[in-house]
Parts: structure tokens; sequence; C-alpha cells
């Protein structure tokens, strides 16, 4: 048993193990951690009991370790671990803004992850076992489970961790773990042994010297809307994609003999025909139930321009793909092979998904296939169709367009997960992006063969994130991190992309702030709107009718939570609620199809279910 | 006395094993309604509909095979004019061809989508095809003004020649309006229950000598190459043969004949008059007559090209493939993985190599043009592809073609075997390549580099894999035969040689 007591103690020290008096937070106990010498933590050599302790049927005795604590001094450790953070290699800063708190909270969980393996080897079935739980939700691994150790499950600990638990299965668990446990996503690199050392050893030492090279910060909203956004507008009136895709003839979801909009969805319950749905609809809107899994999704929700096609992460059977595309025509979940962040093409013709699950060899990546795969009728999409190709160099919480007539792009930047209304969510989405934030371009063309996303074009853009391109990839909205930390407002961005000379051209314009908060926008077709959502807080007590937070007719949504759909007006800035949600009803990621519906999803906690959605607040 | 005319036909594709429906590029940058505008109707391929009564020279003669492809393609690439408002232009003919979208245009006006719908009559497909050039003018974000701005915007070559997109799968009017007008049958077509062995044509009557000196005659019968016929006749008052071939045997009380396609034969009789002689004709084998997944098999001049272009941006390049006597030997021996494997990359000049600039300015450069023509009853089939050294081997014996089509190869089949030496007997570095693929594959070769991708690909000759056409097998399963996709394995050809059918059972899938 010597090695699990080697390892019990050394974590335990180094877990506790004192940072600077600017450590994150964390009890920093006793000053013994700097100046040991190169200890192996979470250590799995054998002791003179290794035969009991090891996995007799995986073999030979595998010496790994999680991380081997380093000797580095403090400052030294300190701006190593920066730069993998926010170097290019790993890219995390392509992703997550790297704030002062967002840090803080890796460092916890990373914490809260050491603890959990604390003195486990994974020689050992049972420890190995303990060891993939700690980390797992609905069987894959979980970043905020994880924290920084996230960074490891490709690396030899976590394989004997596998390898003893599954054997021969092994490659393929570690890969449906990897697709939502490992960062970095690609297309990151995945970091290295020695990497991993400098991370854990100084998320175990408390994050010294953290506070000075993780600044705060922030912008100030000023709300401004050039006049440029109307001609915008009025050209997408007369040759955005919801002009051609209905002059093109697309058969919208729920739209007999070529209806649109608003004559659309007729046969259709709407809220006010369901107990549940009752008070949903604000005054002249209406609102109809399209579709109801007893599963709940992860992540966003999107849908294909028609709005035949729901898609979200999560499936009715994650064993055997963790996306889900419900067909509304058919009434069906379609199983997906791959994660989350789906998104549909403006043109219906195609749509992508994050996340591809593998074979032992792993694939990840988005997975983009046209959308005739969908036309017929599959019970499931494995990315392997004629129709479908892998898009390598395309980050999470991607959003596309498409320039008629030319390329689809797709943008991504530094990104707040949101996959709140599962439980009482009540916090409004945080804006963790930090000064050196980005966006990323990337234009996905057709070579002639098949589709390739080519090499980005990036632009400063400090202290936003979310970026969201418009289905004429002619706008980008942002959301904007205040000096606060909370939300500001919505940054909103002209794209001009010209080919000249056989490469793009890429330029930027500022079109306009908006001083309110929401998640998740959306653009509309015709792109006068974006849609969000919001979560409840007390601040919106009154709005909602009642004297105050306190008012004992508010305490359920207190208890419970809720949130709403919101448009904004990009033209006037006016911000229209279109939904009232009952406590513990979750209307999120609202988006729109191309006739003008706006779609959600509503995570109805007292039922246990999810609800698809649909209002005609804007519909044509 | 009956008569009776079998049509045994055996489609002939000199494309390779690609299914165009199974590529992911298909949707790219299709043919608009502003185009179609622009461009009108369709420009028919000037087809030779006296090719079929050289059947038997193109399958044995190298030289008449390799001219025919080269006529084809200048047919299918020949300058045809069109009339823009203030102007007259030129775009190569394939470019005013129809692509899937102009097929779903017609398909949705017609309401093809809705299974009560009658199939059209040809008038009707006429007509729709004649509203499709102007259907961009029922659109209201399309007033003539904005049709003016388009059509000068179409001010170069380049950006007139890319009007048309760069669609995959590109049908002439008799291919479209066919494809078209079977919506019903491939919507129907149960292609397991349609895949049996091979129907049999059966013919009875007799023959009776009605006057002394003048024989009986049942006949005549056409008998398609890949087909044969069977004739047998009871008793043995009669002296019977068979005209125009084939040879005739007694046996236990009968005489039996037999004729292999090509043929045209005539049973007759002669002996006393008045006696009469039962007579049974059966005719086995590939029967291209047969597409129960159309309507009928597609009407002769119908033409259905493949286009492959790669994007001439961001320093895009392109692959190029030796072809020569050494590299077909190395590229197709057994051992080898028969394989095209680029050994070096070039970035063409502008001038070497067909360009057009779609409206988003996106350059694309032609490097493959894949040609089937119903001139005979199992198609004709030319491949064209990119070369940088284009004089050679499969270049060499190009006529005069005009710039930029004097850069590109071809290769062309219109059978599965050959029935001769694989040369043409007078241009050395041609007949060599044409000798070292013949002896590599043991049957017809016809691959296009640029599209013929993959492990087994370059050694296949194009109607080896389109005879599976519409019976849902994978390029790999035809790929993984032990005959490698090559040889003649069925008798009736569900949807007549053409994969893209299967553009028209999507589109009955569309919402």
């Amino acid at each position: 048993m010597r090695a699990l007591c080697f390892a019990l103690t050394v974590l335990s020290l180094t877990v506790m193990g004192c940072g600077d008096d600017d450590g994150v937070g964390m009890d920093t106990g006793a000053d013994v951690g700097t100046d040991t010498a190169v200890d192996t933590v979470v250590d799995s050599s054998p002791s003179d009991d290794a035969e009991e302790d090891a996995a007799p049927d995986t073999g030979t005795y595998v010496d790994v370790s999680l991380y081997t604590a380093l000797d580095t001094p403090d400052d030294e450790l300190a701006d190593d671990a920066v730069a993998i953070l926010t170097g290019d290699r790993a890219r995390c800063t392509s992703c997550h803004g790297l704030t002062q708190d967002r840090v803080v909270a890796w460092g916890e969980m990373t914490t809260n992850a050491l603890g959990c393996v604390d003195g486990l080897d994974p020689n050992n079935r049972d420890d190995a076992e303990s060891i993939l739980e700690c980390f797992r939700t609905d069987g894959t691994g979980d970043p905020e489970k994880l924290g920084l150790v996230a960074t490891a499950p490709h690396l030899a600990w976590f394989e004997r961790a596998f390898e003893v638990v599954y054997n021969s299965g092994a490659a393929i668990q570690r890969t449906v773990f990897g697709s939502a446990g490992q960062m970095p996503r690609p297309p990151g690199d995945p970091v290295t042994q020695d990497d991993v050392d400098v991370l854990l050893t100084w998320a175990a030492r408390g994050m010294p010297g953290l506070v000075e090279r993780f600044p705060g910060g922030g912008l100030d909203c000023e709300p401004d809307i050039d006049p440029r956004v109307g001609t915008h507008v009025a050209e997408m009136g007369r040759v955005g994609w919801n002009v051609i895709n209905r002059e093109e003839g697309v058969s919208m979801y729920g739209c007999p003999d070529g209806e649109w909009g608003r004559a659309c969805l007729k046969e259709l319950q709407t809220s006010d025909d369901v107990d549940y749905g009752e008070g949903w609809a604000t005054d002249g809107t209406l609102i109809r139930i399209l579709f109801e899994y007893p599963y709940q999704s992860a992540f966003w929700t999107r849908s294909s321009a028609d709005g035949r096609y729901v898609a979200h992460g999560n499936s009715p059977d994650t064993d055997v793909g963790r996306a889900g595309i419900v067909d509304l025509e058919r009434g069906v979940v379609v199983i997906a092979q791959a994660t989350y962040d789906p998104s549909f093409f403006p043109d219906n013709s195609g749509f992508l998904i994050q996340g591809v699950m593998g074979d032992a060899g792993g694939r990840g990546g988005g997975g983009f296939c046209r959308q005739s795969l969908l036309n017929s009728s599959p019970e499931l999409v494995t990315f392997d169709e004629p129709e479908c190709t892998q898009l390598r160099n395309i980050g999470l919480y991607q959003h596309v367009g498409a320039v008629a007539g030319g390329d689809y792009w797709t943008v991504f930047s530094q990104f707040v997960s949101d996959n709140g209304g599962h439980s009482t969510t009540r916090d409004p989405v945080s804006a963790e992006f930090d000064a050196n934030a980005r966006m990323t371009m990337v234009p996905i063309v057709h070579d002639g063969s098949g589709y390739r996303s080519l090499t980005a074009r990036r632009f400063d853009i400090p202290f936003e994130g979310d970026a969201t391109i418009s289905n004429s990839s002619q706008l980008v909205v942002t959301r904007i991190r205040g000096e606060s930390g909370e939300q500001s407002g919505f940054h909103l961005y002209g794209i001009r992309a010209e080919l000249e000379d056989g490469e793009y051209n890429v330029d930027t314009t500022n079109l306009g702030t908006y001083c309110i908060r929401g998640a998740k926008p959306d653009f509309s077709f015709d792109e006068r709107y974006i849609t969000f959502h919001r979560y409840l807080t007390d601040d919106d007590a009154a709005e909602f009718g009642f004297e105050d937070a306190d008012d004992p007719a508010f305490r359920e949504y207190r208890r419970q939570g809720a949130a709403n759909v919101y448009l904004l007006d990009l033209l006037t800035g006016r911000t229209t609620r279109i939904t009232t949600m009952n406590p513990g009803q979750y209307a999120l990621f609202p988006h729109f199809r191309a006739d003008g519906w706006v779609y959600f999803v509503v995570r109805d906690n007292p039922r246990g279910v999810e609800t698809v959605a649909a209002s005609n607040a804007v519909a044509e | 006395m009956r008569s009776a005319l079998v049509v045994l036909t055996l489609a002939l594709i000199a494309t390779s094993c690609v299914r165009e429906d199974e590529c992911p590029s298909a949707l790219a940058a299709p043919l608009t309604p502003q185009a179609r505008y622009v461009l009108g109707e369709a420009s028919p391929y000037p087809a030779d509909l006296g090719l079929r009564s050289r059947e038997d020279e193109l399958a044995t003669n190298m030289g008449a095979r390799r001219e025919n492809g080269w006529r084809m393609i200048r047919a299918a690439i020949e300058p045809v004019e069109i009339e823009l408002a203030s102007r007259t232009a030129e775009v190569p003919r394939f470019a005013t061809f129809y692509d899937r979208e102009d097929l779903r245009r017609v398909f949705r006006h017609l309401e093809l989508q809705d299974p009560e719908t009658p199939a059209p009559s040809e008038a009707a497909l006429e007509s729709a095809f004649e509203w499709n050039t102007r259907a961009v003018r029922e659109r209201a974000s399309w007033p003539l003004s904005r049709l003016n701005e388009y059509e000068e915007s179409l001010s170069s070559d380049e950006r007139l020649h890319g009007a048309g997109g760069i669609s995959r799968v590109l049908f002439d009017p008799i291919a479209a309006a066919h494809l078209v007008g079977s919506a019903r049958e491939i919507a129907a077509c149960d292609a397991s229950a349609s895949a049996g062995p091979a129907e049999l044509a059966e013919f009875r009557g007799a023959l009776e000598v009605e006057a002394r000196c003048e024989p009986a005659r049942f006949g005549p019968f056409v008998v398609a190459r890949g087909a044969r016929l069977t004739a047998s006749v009871t008793g043995d008052a009669l002296e019977v043969d068979m005209e125009g071939g084939g040879s005739c045997v007694k046996e236990m009380g009968r005489v039996v004949c037999e004729v292999s396609g090509p043929a045209e034969v005539s049973i007759v009789a002669t002996g006393p008059v008045g006696v009469a002689a039962p007579v049974e004709v059966r005719v086995t084998g590939a029967d291209p007559s047969r597409a129960p997944c159309l309507a009928g098999p597609f009407p002769d001049g119908a033409a259905i090209l493949k286009a492959e272009y790669r994007r001439a941006d961001f320093g895009f390049d392109v692959p190029v493939f030796a072809t020569d006597a050494d590299a077909q030997s190395e590229r197709l021996s057994a051992s080898s993985r028969r394989e095209f494997t680029s050994s070096a990359s070039v970035v063409p000049a502008d001038e070497d190599v067909y360009v057009v600039e779609l409206e988003g300015g996106a350059r694309y450069r032609l490097v493959a043009l894949h040609l089937m023509t119903k001139e005979l009853d199992h198609w004709g089939w030319a491949t064209l592809f990119w070369s940088d050294d284009p004089d050679g081997d499969f270049g060499a014996d190009r006529p005069p073609f005009p710039a930029p089509f004097d850069h590109y190869k071809m290769c062309t089949v219109t059978w599965f075997g050959e029935e001769s030496p694989p040369i043409t007997g007078g241009l050395p570095a041609l007949d060599a390549a044409l000798q070292a693929s013949s002896d590599a594959v043991g049957s017809t070769w016809c691959a296009n580099p640029y599209l013929e991708t993959g492990a087994g690909n370059a050694a296949t000759n194009c109607i080896g894999c389109h005879q599976y056409a519409g019976t849902g097998a994978g390029v790999g399963e035809i790929l993984g035969r032990a005959d490698g996709g090559r040889e003649l394995a069925r008798s009736s050809f569900l949807t007549d040689y053409v994969w893209s059918a299967s553009i028209i059972r999507e589109l009955a899938l569309e919402p």
C-alpha cells in the first residue's frame, strides 16, 4: 500500500499547498510546496502490495502519474502556466476569456478534481472506475468536474484508467469521454504531459500570481445605432435569405400550399391550449407547441431554415450518439454521432454539429452534412455518410452564414457556456471575455470536390465574445463585458469580405451598440432583429408585474427561476419580451427560421420535459 | 408468317466509377434562375444518330473510337450563341445544360412532389422547361432593372461562363426532360425487386413454306451487343438456317440456331409447300431497352455530363497525373492500389485551363469533363482531363481544339471488353499507353484522374460501374467485385446507366 499512502500524502500536501497571497481563494494552509523536490503526485508506482492493488485482468502494472509536481518557483511557474493557457498551442483564449474570475473558477474546479482522485491508482480497477466517475456527467467527461485536469485525458494516466476498466473498448470510451471532456477542443493541439505538470502544479499551489497576470477590465456601454444599419436592413429586404428562400420555393414546416410566415403552423396547439403554457404568449402574439421530448438537451438549440429540423446537444440514446435532430415532419429524433453546438446554413442546404464522435482513432471537429441527408429519413447520422465531411479548424460556439452566390462563413470567439434551466438558474449569463479576446472568421469554401474550411481571419475584440454571424455573413453581434464583469450590452459589426486576387480581404466596421443584457443572440433572416434569452433576476420583478423581488407572489420565481425570450430591433434599439414563462420554465436558445417564426426550447422543470415552441411575434 | 423485331442494346458508358449522387459538392453554386434567364433553354447536344451503324467499328477499332470520343467532346464544348440585352455572346454548349436546380424548379412547377400528380406529358414538360427560362421574372426581387444589371455583370468571359455555376451533373434538354418525365417510375422503383436475373424475351410462331423456291422467314431480330439469340424449330421436315449470322445444328427432332450480338438475323426455312414447323425464339443477356426505373430508356440524343472544378483562389493548385505507358503500367498493375496519385501540382496559367467566375467572385478551373451520350444503345462515353502535358499520350491524337480545351486529354470506351488490339496503330506514345492500360486491366480502360479517386478506381472503365446505376450498390461494393466492376454483369439497367436519377428521388423527398 505504499504507493497509495504516498500519493495521498503528497496530494493532500500539494492541494493544500500554499500559493502566494494572491491565490484563488482556496485554503492555502501551510507553505510546504515551493521548495520541495520533484514529487510524483497521484502516483501509481507499485507498492509492496501492488499485486493486490493492481488490476489483475489487464496485465502488467503501469507506472503512470496524473502529473508530477514541480519545484519551480511560484513566479516562474505562474509565467509558465499563463504562457500555456494563453499561448497559440493550447488556444484556450480562442474559446475562453481568461478573466480573473474564470481562472479562479478553473482553479476551484481543479482543486475539486484533484481531491476526487486523491490516492486513487488507475491500475486498480475499482480505483480506475472511481477516477472516471469523478469526472463524468451523463457518460462523458465534464469540464466542470475536470477543471484543468481536462487537459490530460489523452495522456498516460487516463489511458491506463480506461484500459483497466474497459480493456479493448478503452479507446472508444476515451474518445467518448474526450468528446466533451478534453481540452482544448479542436483546433487546439493537445497539451503535453510537461504542460499538464505545470498547470496542475500551479493549480495545486493555489495559482500564485494570478491576480497580477489576469487583471480585470471591461467596456462601458454607450448606445449607438449607425444609419448604415437601416441601409443594410433595406438591402436584406430585397436580397436577404428570407427573400431568396421564399422565392426558391423552400417549403416551410407546417406551411401547407406554399404558405409562409404567420399563415403557418395553424394545425398545431397554441400555448393557450395546454395548461402548462398558460400566459406564455405576450399580447398580440401566438406561441405554437411543436414538439416535446423527455430527455434534457445540452447547450444550445438551432433549426433549419425551413423549420423542419431542430437540433441540440444530447439525444434519446447517448450510447449511440450525443446529439439529437428533431424531425418535426416525422415526429422523431434522429440521433447524431456528435456532441453539441448545431448550426444550420441559411440556404437550407446543410448543417454542422461539433464534437463528432468517433472510433478508436478519434475524429472530433465539426461534422458538416448536406441537409438532403436528413430528408432521406435516417435514424442515425454518423457523419460517415457521403453527404458529410469533417471540418477541423472550426472552434466551438460557431455560427454560420452564407453569401448568396458565394462562400459560407463561420465565426467563433471566446464564449460563455450556457446550459442553464436544468435546475434553478438565476444568474445572468456572465461575460467572461478578456482584453485579448479575438473573433475568428473562417470561410468554408467549395474547392470543387467538397467543402474546406480555410485559414482564419482574426480580429481583436477586447472584452467581447459570444460572436454570432448573420445569415448573409454581413453582420456580427457580440456580447460586451462591462467594467463590473457582467454584460454591458451587444456590439454590432458590419462585415465586408471581398475576394481580391484570389484572397479574401475582410474588414469590420462598428454599426451599433445596444446596452441591454441577453444571451445566445441569433439574427432574423431579414436581419432586422436579433432574438436572445434572459434568465429572470430580481431586477425583473417589476417588469413581470410584481411590486419588487420581495413580493410574496414572486417567491416561486425566486425559488424555481425562469427565462424568457426577447427581440431586439436593430433599427430602433427597442427590446421586446415575447414570452412570459411560469416559475421553473426556461424559454431558451431562441432562433429564427426563414419566415420569421422564432423557435425556442422550454426546459420545463415542473413537468420534467423539454418543449420546442415557436412564436409568431415577427413572423412575416 | 410472323416477324418480330427485338432490339437488344447494351449501354456503354465511358465514365468510370463515381456516383454523382454520393458527392457532397452536388449543391455547390447551382445554376440560378437569373442565369437561366440569360442562358435561355439548354442547347441540345448535336448527336450523331447514325452512330449505331458503326457500333462494330467502334468496338474493334481504337482509332475510330477515339476519333468519335473527340467528336463527342467537341460537340459538348462547341460555342453556342446567347442573346444578352446589349450583345450576342458565346458560351460552350455544356455551360447551357440543365443542372439539379433547373430540374428542381421544373419538378416543382409541375407539382411532381405531389404523388397524385400524373406523369407529365411531353407538351407539359416542354412548357415547363420553357417556363424555367422565365421563372426569375415571377420573383418580385428581380425586376427587369436588376436583371439588366445582372447581365451587365457578365462582362468577362469568365463571368459569363460562370453564369451556369459549377454543378457537378448537367443534362441536355432530352436527358433533362426524360428524367423529370420519369418521376413516377423513379419514385415507384424498387431496386431490389428489379435487380433479378436476366429477363427473357420470348417469341413463338411457325415457319411455313407457302411457295416453292420462296423460303419461310421468322424475323428479323436485332440482337444487341452482349445479347444472345437462340431459336428452336421443331421437326425435321424443313431445312432451317439463320440468315445474317450465327449457325444451326440438328438435334433430336429439332433444329437449334444460335447467334451472339451484335447481329440482325432471321430464321429461314425451305422445304415442302404447306408444311409448318413451330418456332420458338429466346433472347437473353444484357437488354438496355429495359430500364424499369425510368419511363423507358433515355431517348436517342440524350447527353449527360459530369464536370469537376477546382477552386482557383487562395493559391489552390491543380494536381497533375502522368498517363504515359510507364505510369499506367505501374498504376494499374495487379499488385498496386490501382489508384490515381499525383506526383506534382501546378498552377495553370489562366489561358491554359477553362476558368469560370461565379457571382460572388469565386473562380474555378475545369479539370474534368465526363460525357455520356445516347448515340449508342449503351451510350457513348468520353472523359476529358486537364494535363500539363496536353499533347502527350491521351492527348496525342486530339484534333485542333480551341484554347484552352487544347490542354486536355481524353479517353473513351464503348464496350466492356476490347475486341481487337487496343491501339490506334499510328501514335506510339498513345498506343503504348493504351496497350499498357488494356494489358493491366484485361478489358477496356477509361478512367479520369480527377474523378475516379480512391483505391481500385483507376482501373475502371466507367461502363462497368454505371451498369449498376439505380441498384443501390455503392462504389466500394462495385470496385470490390472480383472483376473490379469492369465486366458486364447485368442484364437489365434500372436507370439506363444513369446514377443521377437519384436527383429526382431526392426532389420527391424534399418537403
